[in-house]
């Protein structure tokens, strides 16, 4: 065990609530693994994630210690590495069963912490609550108002005539 | 409550959304106006969910508009509703062809093929697509038939043999028994119930009498698989004719001899796009060492790499043909002891073919400019100009070639060895046609008419038909193919024993 995993780091949330954590677990975070590497001298200056509250940062913290001994994240993972939708492992999936502010909160959180996998499992997460539905089922699904008017709406379907199902 | 996802930023919204089923765009675009302007016109979301899920094509299209046909074709092809597709057949056709000429030669690689090969595995596809052209007004049995127009019937024929797995019968399956209910053959003896039944099943009977039909052999259509005014567009219709008895002829042979050819023609869609040929890895054995040559042969060997390197059409190397016949007298009773009215299609023959099969050696010898007139073709009657009006990309020039043909069949065969010339072009369509010439002690005896499937350098080859250089009326004329198998010119061991079948 190198003394580096050992290691803890002290995050602060919006809401200024302190957390301690091992330092490799927080590390899937790129933003932070920069900020300890800017700040040279990891465990003694709190670090603030600014955009996510304590339960949110708790949340994501849990995805990170499951994942800490995943391949590190390399910096341009390309689309050619993204897998398919169907590939949501089990855990993550459990752990996505939450209500949708938190899912749409740990998508924002993932994207500014800057944890690419994390992001993945949310989008992917939100692509499935997309996939099959009709118009009015997404609606109800993510709570949008249709806006269109009467003529819109039929213009918009015959733009939409491809997707039929025959 | 405002709608969490509409919060999103335009980069996590795409984050999403390349997550989704093409499909599920529409319904997205459905929801609200704030959703229809981000995915309205996204070109890069298209093209993110275009490459997802089909090959990416050398040229970019319009993503949008291209991903929208092909998840309609999807639509099409999955629909349940037997009745509705026969009217997508020409749409279906031209988008199968997009999707041909984009894919990856190796299946394992492309998307398109595979998507291709799960779509004709429902039986109604095949039926609705595959088995439209004229003939299966015949051989069609009671599932098929012939598409309404000329137009379309050639286009499900062209389908059929880019397709390039003859369809020789009618699958069986539960909805074809529930159709055609067995008792309306009680009447009938069972033994002859069995034989009907088969005999109006199987397609190559219909395509030998097409093929043999020296009728079909004429001056406006070269004698080859061409329409009969002159202008060399493709006859499918004979080009499916030709393929499904060469199939039919294929598979017996490797029956006879264990499967001496290999997997000919039994994968759908492979090596039928433009370059799709691959060169095979080479077997030849590394550790020989060069052998020592004279400077003129260095300078022969030169020029001949450099008229390849100029060669569009990838014709030298080796390649293996097969060519079909009918003993003459089944042919000439065949063509003229029965009496068909003039016009209507010759009676469905099963009588057995000779099949010989020649490994052939081809060399570029000469590269003349496109459009260059073919002294060849001044032996056909009232030969009109080409209209070029409706050609489309780049005229590739007319190459000239020579080369060696010898018969894989034990060497008796007096026909065994010979030598071959001949020339490629592209037509005014833009298909690529092989014009040959088998030269017998220094005389030319016979030509072949040919088009290449698949466009220029496929993996599948041409497609065509043999005949009398003088154009003997009474033949003898039959089916001919030929597909490459190297670039490579030198012998492999392994192939070099005569086959001894027939």
């Amino acid at each position: 065990m190198s003394t580096e995993a050992e290691q803890t780091v002290k995050l602060v949330s919006s809401d200024n609530v302190e957390i301690v954590t091992e330092r490799k677990i927080a590390e899937r975070s790129m933003l932070i693994k920069n900020m300890i590497e800017d700040l040279g001298a990891p465990g003694e200056e709190p670090i603030p994630i600014m955009n996510v509250s304590e339960a949110v940062l708790r949340k994501v913290l849990e995805w990170c210690t499951h994942h800490k001994n995943d391949p590190a994240p390399t910096q341009d993972d390309d689309a050619d590495s993204r897998k398919k939708t169907t590939d949501i492992e089990d855990w993550d999936q459990k752990f996505m069963q939450v209500d949708q502010e938190m899912l749409f909160e740990i998508i924002l959180a993932a994207n500014y912490m800057d944890i690419k996998a994390l992001l993945d499992v949310g989008c992917k997460t939100v692509a499935n609550m997309i996939k099959g539905k009709s118009p009015e089922e997404i609606r109800k699904t993510f709570n949008i108002q249709n806006d269109f008017t009467p003529e819109e709406e039929d213009q918009i379907r015959r733009e939409n005539e491809w997707a039929e199902d025959r | 409550m405002e709608s969490d996802l509409l919060q999103l930023s335009n980069e996590l919204l795409h984050g999403i959304f390349v997550e989704i089923d093409p499909v599920d765009l529409a319904a997205l675009s459905q929801t609200c106006r704030t959703l229809r302007n981000y995915i309205s016109g996204n070109t890069l979301l298209h093209k993110d969910l275009y490459v997802s899920k089909y090959d990416e094509p050398h040229q970019p299209p319009n993503w949008e508009q291209e991903l929208h046909e092909f998840e309609k074709v999807g639509k099409i092809m999955k629909s349940k509703d037997r009745g509705s597709k026969p009217q997508h057949l020409q749409f279906i056709v031209d988008k199968i062809q997009t999707l041909l000429n984009a894919a990856h030669h190796d299946i394992n690689d492309s998307r398109n093929l595979q998507l291709l090969l799960d779509y004709f595995m429902n039986p109604d596809n095949i039926d609705a697509f595959l088995c439209a052209s004229s003939l299966f007004g015949r051989a069609g049995g009671d599932v098929r038939r012939p598409a309404p127009t000329a137009e379309l019937q050639q286009a499900s024929a062209k389908l059929h043999c880019l397709f390039g797995v003859p369809i020789e019968s009618i699958p069986n399956r539960t909805a074809f028994n529930i159709d055609r209910p067995l008792d309306l053959d009680r009447t009938k003896p069972p033994a002859t119930c069995t034989r009907s039944h088969t005999w109006s099943l199987l397609t190559h009977p219909y395509a030998r009498a097409k093929v043999y039909d020296l009728r079909e052999y004429t001056d406006g259509s070269l004698w080859g698989p061409f329409k009969d005014d002159g202008q060399q567009r493709v006859d499918w219709e004979k080009v499916e004719a030709i393929m499904i008895v060469l199939g039919f002829n294929l598979q017996l042979v490797n029956r006879r001899s264990d499967g001496i050819l290999g997997n000919v023609w039994d994968t759908p869609f492979v090596g039928a796009a433009p370059n799709s040929f691959v060169n095979p890895p080479a077997s030849s054995d590394p550790s020989q060492p060069e052998e020592e040559h004279d400077a003129e042969f260095l300078q022969i060997r030169e020029l001949a790499m450099s008229l390849d390197a100029q060669d569009p059409f990838g014709i030298s190397g080796t390649w293996m043909r097969v060519v079909c016949f009918l003993d003459y007298n089944d042919l000439y009773h065949f063509n003229f002891h029965t009496r068909d009215e003039p016009g209507e299609p010759r009676e469905p023959i099963d009588t057995q073919e000779a099949i010989r099969l020649i490994r052939v050696k081809l060399q570029v010898t000469r590269i003349e400019q496109p459009g260059a007139e073919d002294r060849d073709d001044q032996d056909f009657a009232g030969q009109e100009e080409l209209d070029w009006s409706e050609f489309k990309g780049e005229r590739l020039p007319v190459v000239h070639f020579t080369g060696t043909s010898r018969s894989l069949h034990a060497s008796w065969d007096p026909n065994a060895n010979s030598r071959i010339r001949g020339t490629v072009r592209q037509t005014p369509e833009g298909e690529v046609r092989w014009t040959t010439f088998s030269i017998f002690h220094g005389e030319e005896r016979w030509r072949s008419e040919g088009v290449q499937v698949g466009g220029i350098k496929s993996a599948r080859g041409v497609l065509g038909n043999w005949f009398d250089k003088d154009f003997d009326m009474h033949g003898p004329a039959g089916p001919t193919a030929f597909w490459k198998v190297s670039d490579e010119l030198t012998d492999e061991k392994t192939t070099s024993t005569p086959l001894v079948l027939f």
